[in-house]
């Protein structure tokens, strides 16, 4: 403690220990940026292979030979969206949505068929609902519900319903209602969206 | 091992250990112990950054201007955290994502602080690096024990494998926030018990 009634030794290292640490830390978010980065890749593409009832392996390999095997990423405007080929042909359309969940953002995927006649599939990318509770809806079970559901766009009733109401298609997670209805709202105004507006913008490419 | 070694590793785990006995860290123990792979994981990253906080700051201690001292620790402290946050991403980023904000909030962890505090700042870095071990392993023991009840009342299953079979009704109170604090308390208080015993026969001062 010989120097620390001066002034300027504080300064000085606090300074040099500031960008001691910093630099080591720029080095480390250097090194390892690419690699969160195809990780965060990877989740996405297997969340796409999942919404599409595409059956991929464990590996990151298996699931980026899957997908570049299967999926082709197209823009409509900014919105990037993912085609299924099979042999070249289409044979669905999958969308990046977004909405309020009951704590915070839920991203997923939405899967249709080629005609937009039934949704694919759905899965889930990120949210921030009570482990267990809400939560659960990235469980299979709650996202296998919403394989081959048939949509109609003439129809008035919502395209997604809860089980016992008539015409209910879904059932809920038991606990976690506000999660379940959440999910709902925003599968239901996306479909909508993507149906009315961005069908006819994807088709017409 | 001599005395200090076994001193520092007794306390730090046992007789001054943070959750119990020094009630720090709480808001992470109540936040993360749902399930025992995220004590787990947020244990072991408490270990590594008190252990090399203390570590650094031991190292520091001659160098640094004692009226900016608090300011280099939590640089210091903020270091190691991100390192584990960037490790956890790019490695784990499951874990990263279950963990969620918790992993970025150790920086705010009593527990780091207040060992760098009391006690890096007066003790060679071979015995803080050691405290820092033993402090953190005391507060990953603990969430331990408390996540190991709440998953297994709530969701029958220990590290995600099912134990209580298909049967069991899960304690949707046990995944909640009050099964926590429900927990924290009882063990707070079987502790209590303990030491009471204890500075009765001269023990333990409380």
């Amino acid at each position: 403690m010989a120097k620390k009634k001066k002034v300027l030794y504080p300064v000085v290292f606090m300074i040099v220990i500031t960008v001691a640490f910093t630099s080591v830390l720029a080095i480390i978010n250097e090194v390892s940026a690419e690699r969160i980065q195809q990780q965060s890749k990877l989740k996405e593409q297997s969340k796409v292979l999942y919404a599409f009832n595409i059956e991929f392996g464990e590996t990151g390999e298996e699931i980026i030979r899957q997908y570049n095997q299967f999926i082709e990423e197209r823009k409509v405007g900014n919105r990037t969206y993912y085609v299924r080929k099979a042999n070249d042909e289409i044979t669905g359309y999958a969308f990046k949505i977004e909405g309020a969940g009951l704590w915070g953002s839920i991203d997923a995927v939405l899967a249709f068929t080629q005609d937009f006649n039934k949704l694919s599939g759905v899965a889930f990318l990120n949210h921030s609902e009570t482990p267990g509770l809400g939560g659960r809806i990235d469980e299979e079970w709650f996202q296998e519900q919403f394989r081959d559901i048939s949509l109609d766009v003439t129809a008035t009733d919502p395209y997604l319903i809860f089980k016992p109401s008539t015409g209910g298609n879904v059932d809920t997670i038991s606990g976690a209602t506000s999660t379940s209805k959440a999910v709902l709202n925003i599968f239901n105004q996306n479909i909508d969206v993507i149906l009315t507006e961005t069908k006819g913008d994807v088709l017409n490419e | 091992m001599n005395k200090k070694t076994k001193s520092i590793i007794t306390m730090g785990i046992w007789q001054d250990n943070a959750i119990f006995r020094q009630i720090l860290g709480i808001c992470s123990a109540l936040a993360v112990t749902n399930l025992m792979i995220n004590s787990l994981v947020m244990g072991l990253g408490l270990i590594f950054v008190t252990a090399f906080s203390e570590l650094t700051v031991s190292f520091l201690r001659q160098y640094t201007p004692k009226h900016i001292r608090m300011m280099v620790q939590t640089l210091i402290i903020s270091a190691y955290v991100i390192m584990v946050d960037i490790f956890l991403k790019a490695f784990f980023p499951a874990m990263s994502e279950a963990l969620g904000p918790y992993v970025g909030l150790i920086i705010t962890n009593c527990i780091i602080m207040g060992r760098c505090e009391s006690f890096a700042q007066k003790n060679p870095p071979g015995y803080a690096f050691l405290d820092g071990m033993a402090s953190g392993a005391g507060y990953a023991i603990i969430l331990l024990i408390i996540a190991f009840v709440r998953e297994l009342l709530g969701f029958g299953s220990l590290f995600g494998i099912n134990i209580l079979g298909e049967s069991w009704v899960s304690w949707t109170l046990m995944i909640m926030p009050p099964g926590a604090f429900f927990m924290l308390a009882v063990v707070i208080w079987i502790s209590k018990n303990i030491f009471k015993e204890k500075s009765e026969n001269g023990g333990v001062k409380v």
